[in-house]
């Protein structure tokens, strides 16, 4: 097996967190998850730590056979700043980073897609598979290529009614989530976001910021997802999300043509005050970037920052604004310069790198 | 005046709730503490489908010999579950069967699976009012929880312990 390390991993893009051009970048990634559980052993919480270093162990070596390019990170070997980081990749979960248990992500890159096998998460085994824009049907494709294989090494619990049993009684039947997230500026702007989102409840869909559970949409990202997961098969769910995504983000597209006709100066002001900030800033938040940050991927988008302005092409742009999306994160900055960074430190490391980007310049991180 | 819980043996109801039906007639349903738990209602809820917890009151009471709100598989109990949202195996779903119904009805609106399966398995059952099963002998369900209480004191769970020994001695003293 390949020895990589996270540090290694973080040098290289996203594309399954990249969507120039799919409804205008209004969906930035799709994901899909199937979780599963082996039937001859009890969910976590009445597993005893050996046993869960037993169940990761056997399971991880089942992934890495099914999974060609799979790569395993075992948690306990990754300190707090590879877990943060893989969380900011999107690749595991807040809760499987915060986790004091045995467990493991393997992670593989096919192409511009993901996959990214969480073992001994809330369930043994959470298969997700993330890519860029909307397109749920080929990610479910994919994820159950890999389920059926793992079946025919595994035996998952099931019950004849209830299809596939979880920890929770929220995950069972499919056990499958498909989300997506989208990028909704326009629709915040004009006021209408409450409303949009509201009407998804109704639908037992659920919406969250951009980091899963109960985090904050700092730049305007939310998640969609299917809430319930039991009553129908896989496809419909994915057809029922696909169908909400493509509608949510009409109506964002039609609040940003709005925008553009009634209140273009109104627009233009946010976009290159943006401009402005993050091309001059010493100091740069979290929060103040992904604020900005939106308005630039809007201006971009709508094609508003002239090239006197930033002098770099537009497909070039694109790729510029994902990169900003992930590396100043925090624990990025942190692995990259291979130390702790007090926040000031951080928020001046973070100005720097997004300088260097906005100017086309390879992301190079000052090192201490 | 205490009135008798409707969904189980419980002498005292102590949560009682009501709902105007479609016709403007109003229902009303009497449960004791353990069985709000057990359904997994909250006050702060929605009104709970009073329709679907009645079909439960028609369910007669079963075998009072083993705890029903105690998993023999794992010694998870019922009122835990309500605070994590976490089982503890498989079993639990066999061994919380009614409740477990009841909780997937409230969230996803179906407790019928409609998906894929593994393969080799066989196509998922129609939706049974009430699955057939026989019980366990008592012979057999001893030999289980005493495997269970030695696993739960080798793992050191001793909570689970506690409660499997608690099953032992209600099995036991129920000759
Ligand atoms: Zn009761
Ligand atoms: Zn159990």
């Amino acid at each position: 097996m390949t020895l990589v390390r996270v540090a290694d991993l973080l040098n290289r893009p996203c594309p399954w967190l990249s969507s120039p051009g799919t409804e205008g970048a209004v969906v930035v990634s799709s994901r899909i998850r199937l979780a599963r559980t082996w039937a001859d052993y009890p969910f976590h919480r009445k597993l005893s730590r050996a046993r869960q270093e037993e169940l990761t162990s056997r399971l991880v070596e089942h992934l890495l056979s099914v999974i060609p390019e799979g790569v395993a990170f075992p948690m306990g070997g990754l300190d707090e700043f590879e877990r943060a980081a893989l969380v900011e990749r999107q690749v595991i979960s807040r809760e499987l980073a915060a986790a004091k248990r045995p467990g493991a992500v393997v992670l593989a890159e096919e192409r511009d897609l993901v996959v990214a096998a969480m073992v001994n998460e809330e369930d043994h085994l959470r298969l997700q598979v993330i890519g860029p824009g909307l397109n749920l049907s080929r990610l479910l494709e994919r994820a159950v290529a890999i389920d059926q294989a793992m079946e025919k090494r595994v035996p998952w619990s099931t019950h004849p009614r209830l299809g596939y049993l979880t920890a929770c009684h929220t995950n069972v039947g499919t056990a499958l989530r498909a989300s997506c997230m989208l990028h909704l500026p326009a629709l915040a702007e004009i006021g209408e976001l409450k409303q949009v989102l509201r009407a998804l409840n109704v639908l037992h869909l659920a919406v969250r910021g951009d980091h899963g559970e109960g985090s904050e949409a700092a730049g305007h990202c939310y998640q969609i997802s299917n809430a319930r997961s039991l009553g129908h098969d896989e496809g419909w769910f994915a057809v029922s999300i696909h169908e909400a995504v493509g509608r949510v983000a009409q109506a964002e597209l039609l609040a940003r043509r709005q925008m553009l006709a009634k209140a273009r100066s109104r627009l233009e002001d946010k976009v290159f005050r943006a401009w402005g900030l993050l091309s001059t800033a010493r100091r740069l938040t979290t929060e103040e970037l992904a604020g900005e940050l939106s308005w630039l991927r809007l201006g971009t988008a709508l094609d508003v920052l002239d090239q006197g302005t930033w002098a770099i092409p537009t497909d070039r742009r694109w790729r510029i604004l994902d990169q900003l999306a992930l590396l100043p994160q925090p624990a990025h900055l942190q692995v990259r310069s291979g130390t702790a960074l007090d926040a000031p430190v951080r928020d001046e490391h973070r100005a720097h790198l997004v300088r260097a980007l906005l100017a086309g310049r390879s992301p190079d991180v000052p090192r201490n | 005046m205490p009135c008798p819980c409707q969904l189980c043996p419980s002498p005292e109801a102590t949560v009682h709730l009501t709902e105007m039906a479609a016709d403007g007639s109003r229902q009303e349903l009497h449960l004791c503490r353990a069985c709000v738990v057990r359904l997994h209602l909250r006050p702060d809820q929605e009104a709970p489908d009073l329709a679907l917890l009645r079909q439960q009151t028609a369910t007669p009471a079963e075998d009072p010999v083993v705890s029903p709100l105690l998993c023999e598989a794992c010694g998870l109990d019922l009122a835990s579950y309500a605070e994590t949202n976490l089982f503890g195996c498989p079993q639990c779903y066999e061994s919380f069967d009614t409740a477990v119904i009841a909780l997937l009805e409230r969230y996803h609106g179906s407790s019928t699976h409609q998906g894929r399966q593994p393969l080799g398995s066989p196509p998922p059952a129609p939706a049974p009012v009430k699955r057939p099963r026989g019980r366990p002998t008592k012979a057999a369900r001893r030999a289980t929880l005493e495997a269970r209480l030695k696993e739960a004191v080798d793992e050191e769970r001793f909570e689970d312990a506690a409660r499997l020994r608690d099953a032992l001695k209600v099995l036991e003293g129920n000759s």
